[in-house]
């Protein structure tokens, strides 16, 4: 298979495969100062305009409700809120492009013209070609709109049909499923896989089935919203500690493990430590050696999360266990989505038998949710055949891996400040201010480069950054001119923060 | 679009575009990038209208309040 050779158990443990070597540089105190008085002036012009909007002195465009609607108490506290309408509507331009073409290295993107502060717009009619994606989720490169795996989900479509119309637990439980489940726990080297139609809802629908009142759970501080929801709904108590430092997590396992419950000094029924492999915001990979020694020595429980590193990390894809050299069995709940590197949609949670007989019974997502539709099924077998067994996959794994080297490599060297591990395949620039980052968008798009821009409430709000996203389709010469071209803009906004 | 500043395809070398990507970055850092025409206009004036009146005040009064200080600190005869 691809000349992977499967790590003995138990024994990396005390040295970890890879020196561990991240680096998130503090904000450069007059940035900070800058974005301090951006966001200053348009909070008062904020103000301004909703003051003038409010006694009529300006056409109010946000949305209200219809005139016959007297005496109703109002649906929503306010439509939109003062962050949207005085501060997002005004980098509208920037955010939710749309795209007329499969995400793919090159896309095309509708041309909008916006109205005066950003309320409104509408297309120009015009399509803007030949632009180089640097902000899909495409690790591998199998956003493809023809290929094998494209002829396999047209041959699936003729035999299935789109819809399943049923629940797995009814008449949704097709031949095709099982084999998706079985193939991905061969791949992922476990007991037993199962698969849901949603990622976000793989993970707020399970966690709820795991962990209930009076369970602890651990969950880093940059955890996704997806997590967050499902350790809300479970019930039980939770605690953060520190994006990715042991020292906080082991502080806090050993605290709650003293102390118990907070009323009646209980012991805790069961404690789960949740983090991701890859967090997509930082760019940073999980220290899991460290987590995994944690566990032993307090008999917690871990719950990954490989949305990003599935497909993306280790030497033939299988996650962030394979780059560090441990066994997958270590872990007691695996979960990642098809969305990222599988370019399909869904979720998967891989453990041991009895762990997934346990979600397919009890899980939300197993019990109502619709089954995942038979293309999509068959696009992940596809390319996890494509991934695990055949010369393609491997030179797409590898391309992979040198884009990331060159693109990490070229923009630390132009001067930018990056955040993250350098393996990761997500690479955020900082920029820090709310007019630069606009400024950057804009003018990238004006040089045939479509990038993703996250401001404050995704990120801290002193931090906005520029999320690349490394694809395995994206030729050298791509990635060479888009350096190129973030190097000039990098000269006329001044963002160069570490020259 | 809804922004209204011209994309820079390189930093300029003539001296009007130098003085254009200056009045740039200057928006830039104050914010007022993000604002609408009419809005920076409010703004700019509002500064014009401080900074003139503070340098009218200092042109008219820094030097009596020199001479008065100096005095009373009895570096300067009165």
């Amino acid at each position: 298979e691809n000349g992977f050779k499967r790590p003995a158990k138990l024994q990396q443990m005390d040295s970890p495969l890879k020196q561990f070597q991240e680096d998130f540089e503090p904000t450069p105190l007059y940035m900070a100062i800058i974005t301090y008085i951006n966001y200053g002036v348009i909070t008062l012009f904020g103000f301004l305009r909703d003051f003038l909007r409010k006694h009529g002195f300006e056409k109010n465009h946000a949305s209200a409700e219809a005139g016959d609607m007297d005496g109703f108490v109002s649906l929503y506290a306010s439509f939109e809120n003062f962050y949207t309408r005085n501060i997002y509507n005004r980098l509208h331009d920037v955010f939710n492009r749309p795209i007329c073409s499969a995400p793919g290295p090159v896309i095309k993107i509708m041309e909008r013209e916006f109205s005066q502060s950003g309320w409104s717009y509408k297309f120009t009619g015009k399509v803007l070609d030949g632009i180089v994606n640097l902000g899909s989720y495409n690790y591998l490169g199998f956003a493809e709109n023809s290929g094998v795996c494209a002829e396999a989900s047209i041959k699936a479509i003729q035999q299935y049909g789109n819809g399943v119309c049923s629940s797995r637990c009814e008449v949704g439980n097709l031949d095709i499923h099982a084999e998706l489940e079985e193939k991905m726990a061969r791949y992922l080297d476990v007991d037993a896989c199962v698969t849901f139609g949603m990622g976000f809802a793989t993970n707020s629908m399970n966690i709820p089935c795991l962990v209930g009142k009076g369970c602890l759970i651990l969950s880093d501080e940059l955890n996704h919203a997806s997590l967050v929801l499902g350790c809300r709904l479970s019930g039980a108590n939770v605690t953060i500690f520190k994006h990715n430092d042991m020292k906080d997590l082991e502080l806090k396992l050993r605290n709650a493990i003293v102390n118990g419950q907070p009323r009646g000094y209980r012991p805790w029924r069961k404690i789960l430590i949740i983090v991701e492999g890859v967090y997509s915001m930082e760019g940073s990979i999980i220290n899991l050696p460290e987590v995994l020694k944690l566990k032993k020595k307090y008999k917690a429980y871990v719950f990954l999360d490989e949305a990003h590193s599935i497909g993306a990390l280790g030497a033939t894809g299988r996650g962030v266990t394979e780059y560090f050299g441990i066994h997958p069995k270590e872990v007691d709940v695996m979960m990642g989505t098809f969305t990222k590197s599988f370019g399909a949609a869904g979720g998967y949670i891989a453990g041991t038998k009895s762990l997934v007989e346990h979600l397919r019974a009890k899980s939300h997502s197993a019990c109502y949710a619709t089954s995942m539709a038979p293309p999509v099924c068959r696009q992940i077998l596809s390319s996890l055949e494509v991934i695990s067994a055949t010369e393609e996959g491997k030179r797409r794994i590898q391309k992979l891996a040198s884009n990331c080297k060159m693109f990490r490599q070229g923009l630390k060297k132009l001067g930018f400040i990056v955040y993250g591990n350098d393996d990761s395949p997500v690479v955020p620039a900082l920029i820090y201010s709310p007019c630069k980052v606009g400024a950057f968008s804009r003018e990238m798009l004006s040089r045939g480069f479509g990038v993703v821009v996250v401001g404050f409430p995704a990120t801290p709000i002193v931090e906005a950054r520029v999320r690349f996203c490394i694809s395995a389709a994206l030729t050298e010469k791509n990635l060479q001119d888009a350096l190129d071209a973030i190097s000039s803009i990098g000269d006329i906004l001044q963002i160069k923060y570490k020259k | 679009m809804g922004f209204d500043f011209k994309l820079f395809g390189k930093k300029p070398t003539s001296v009007v575009g130098y003085i254009e990507w200056l009045y740039f970055i200057y928006c830039i850092t104050t914010g007022i990038y993000m604002l609408d025409p009419w809005e920076r206009t409010v703004f700019n004036t509002c500064l014009i209208l401080l900074l003139s009146m503070s340098f009218y005040t200092a042109y008219a009064f820094l030097p009596q309040h020199i001479f008065a200080m100096l005095s009373h600190f009895g570096l300067m005869d009165t």
